[in-house]
């Protein structure tokens, strides 16, 4: 078996301190913990540690809470803003008690102090930390999976529903336009217009009830051997017209040996045009779309297999489809409800909010991956990533 | 039967038991001239005014408070008489859910989603009864 590794991030100013504890770590030769080992790396400052977490995977922090660039407990605050996922041991100079419930309350894993750690409290305290944090995420994941099932059933209850009684409705009013329409055909152009508007909204609601529907059929997949490809340039070709009309510059970047994939094409399509018309929605005139398949590794350390998610597991191939834009990012704040049923920030523009809880439903479906996020240099990237044929 | 201006009204029978729907689409049809067109409202009326009324459509709605449409589609269709007549049905329950259930449907039966436009509707009409005239 592999050996399991595991990155510690030593936040400490004192540098012999530092040094101490990666010796300690390092050469560990405990048989209750035979089955890792650990890699240290070392920052002096706050900055540091921050800048070090956003480029590279840690499984855990050891931080000295008064740093150069920053103090007390504040550090520890501020740390975990940054990276609320890490677990954090904290190291201090002397026991004190009142910090010590302060830290574990502010989310620190585990409170250690300098000079009186030795070697098995230390690696105990680090192992620990990691596992708690660990059994802390998967939980998170299991509820956040249980509420969003949830709210998926209830509804695909609504949809049945709401089908028979709102369509219902709906279709006399169609016929009673159709009949008025008639009735004032000829002489009054806004009489004419207002009917049109009528018939629209009309369309509009069924709209939305077709995309409840959605929910409640999503278990029968025609499953087929694809080139996800394909199946993009089909989708852009959908949705090219109405980008090339303002002036969005379209670029594709195709892997031309990109490993099949076994989907159902015209479902993985509608995830695609859902997330094409966002982010054709999102731009403002004259910005740029990227489209771009690569097949990749997942890695430990990334965020996709990222330990406790599942369908992938590291070190298998995922084929991945990116869709990303530039223009505006989407505000932090909102960014945890985006799959939600309903949530829109463009009701008045006559969004319904379905079309990310639609996409996610589908790719969940393929045991697949979606994840939306803010690009650094600006902008919003959509990834799908999908299972390769074995 | 070869100039359509000289052809009879075609009869259409239409089974559904929202009210305001039926006659709404009685006017609407009837007013555009071709059709002749009978409203009930319950299923199991439906076998006893197709034998009145004898029709060269049906449009049904599968989901009636007295009846299953299904039901009542297959007691008029046992009838000799209207072995081959045309059927839309007009529903609003999920299309997929009425094919699964019963997927012979298929045929001279033609499926459809409420709320639809009269123009579509229309469209719709006229080539189901084209076929039925050629086949
Ligand atoms: N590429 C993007 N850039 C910026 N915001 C986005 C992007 N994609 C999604 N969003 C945000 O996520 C929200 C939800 O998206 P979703 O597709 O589910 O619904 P919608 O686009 O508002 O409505 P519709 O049902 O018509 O798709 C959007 O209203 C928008 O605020
Ligand atoms: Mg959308």
């Amino acid at each position: 078996m592999q050996k399991n590794i595991i990155h510690v991030m030593v936040v400490e100013d004192d540098r012999d301190e530092a040094e101490l504890i990666g010796t300690l770590l390092t050469t560990a030769k405990i048989p209750e913990v035979s089955a890792e080992a650990f890699r240290v790396s070392y920052q002096t400052t706050l900055r540091g540690a921050m800048a070090e977490i956003a480029k590279e995977y840690v499984d855990v922090i050891l931080l000295d809470l008064n740093l150069p660039d920053s103090g007390g407990l504040d550090t520890l605050i501020k740390l975990r803003g940054e990276a609320p996922s890490i677990p954090i041991v904290v190291l201090t100079g002397a026991y004190d008690r009142k910090l010590a419930i302060d830290v574990l309350h502010r989310g620190a894993q585990d409170y250690l102090i300098k000079g009186k750690s030795d070697h098995q409290l230390l690696l105990r305290s680090v192992r620990y930390s990691v596992e708690r944090k660990r059994a802390e995420e998967e939980l998170k994941r299991i509820q956040t999976q249980l509420i969003q099932a949830e709210k998926m059933k209830s509804v695909g209850r609504l949809a049945a529903g709401a089908a028979h009684e709102v369509k219902n409705p709906l279709a006399i009013i169609m016929m009673g336009i159709d009949y008025l329409t008639r009735k004032f055909e000829g002489p009054d152009e806004k009489t004419k217009m207002i009917m049109q508007q009528m018939k629209d909204a009309v369309l509009r609601a069924d709209y939305v009830v077709k995309g409840l529907l959605n929910f409640s059929s999503l278990k029968d997949l025609d499953m087929k051997v694809t080139n996800l490809d394909e199946v993009l340039k089909e989708s852009i070709a959908l949705v090219r017209h109405a980008m090339e009309k303002r002036q969005i510059g379209i670029v594709t970047d195709f892997d031309p040996h990109l490993p099949m994939v076994k989907i159902d094409r015209s479902r993985i399509q509608q995830v695609f045009v859902n997330l094409l018309t966002n982010a054709e929605e999102s731009m403002p005139d004259g910005c740029q779309l990227t489209v771009k398949t690569y097949a990749k590794k997942v890695e430990s350390g990334s965020s996709v297999g990222y330990r406790t998610e599942d369908h992938f597991v590291p070190g298998q191939l995922s084929v991945v489809a990116e869709i990303s834009n530039t223009g505006p990012a989407i505000p932090e704040e909102i960014l945890e409800n985006i799959f939600d049923p309903f949530f829109t920030t463009k009701r008045e523009r006559g969004g319904t909010g379905l079309g990310l809880s639609v996409a996610k439903s589908i790719v969940d479906q393929h045991k697949g991956l979606i994840r939306i996020y803010n690009r650094e240099e600006g902008g919003v990237c959509a990834a799908v990533f999908l299972q390769p044929v074995d | 039967m070869i100039n359509g201006f000289h052809m009879s009204k075609k009869k259409i029978l239409v089974i559904d038991d929202e009210v305001n729907f039926s006659n709404l689409l009685k006017i609407n049809l009837e007013d555009i001239g071709e059709y002749e067109v009978k409203a009930i409202y319950k299923g199991s009326e439906g076998y006893e005014a197709a034998r009145e009324f004898c029709p060269d459509m049906i449009i049904i709605d599968v989901v009636l408070k007295d009846a299953d449409g299904r039901d009542v589609l297959s007691l008029i269709k046992s009838d000799s008489q209207f072995q081959h007549v045309s059927v839309i049905i007009l529903s609003a329950v999920p299309l997929k859910q009425i094919l699964e259930k019963h997927p012979v449907l298929l045929g001279n039966t033609l499926i459809l989603s409420k709320p639809i436009t009269l123009a579509m509707l229309v469209e719709h009409i006229h080539q189901q009864l084209k076929k039925s005239e050629n086949g």
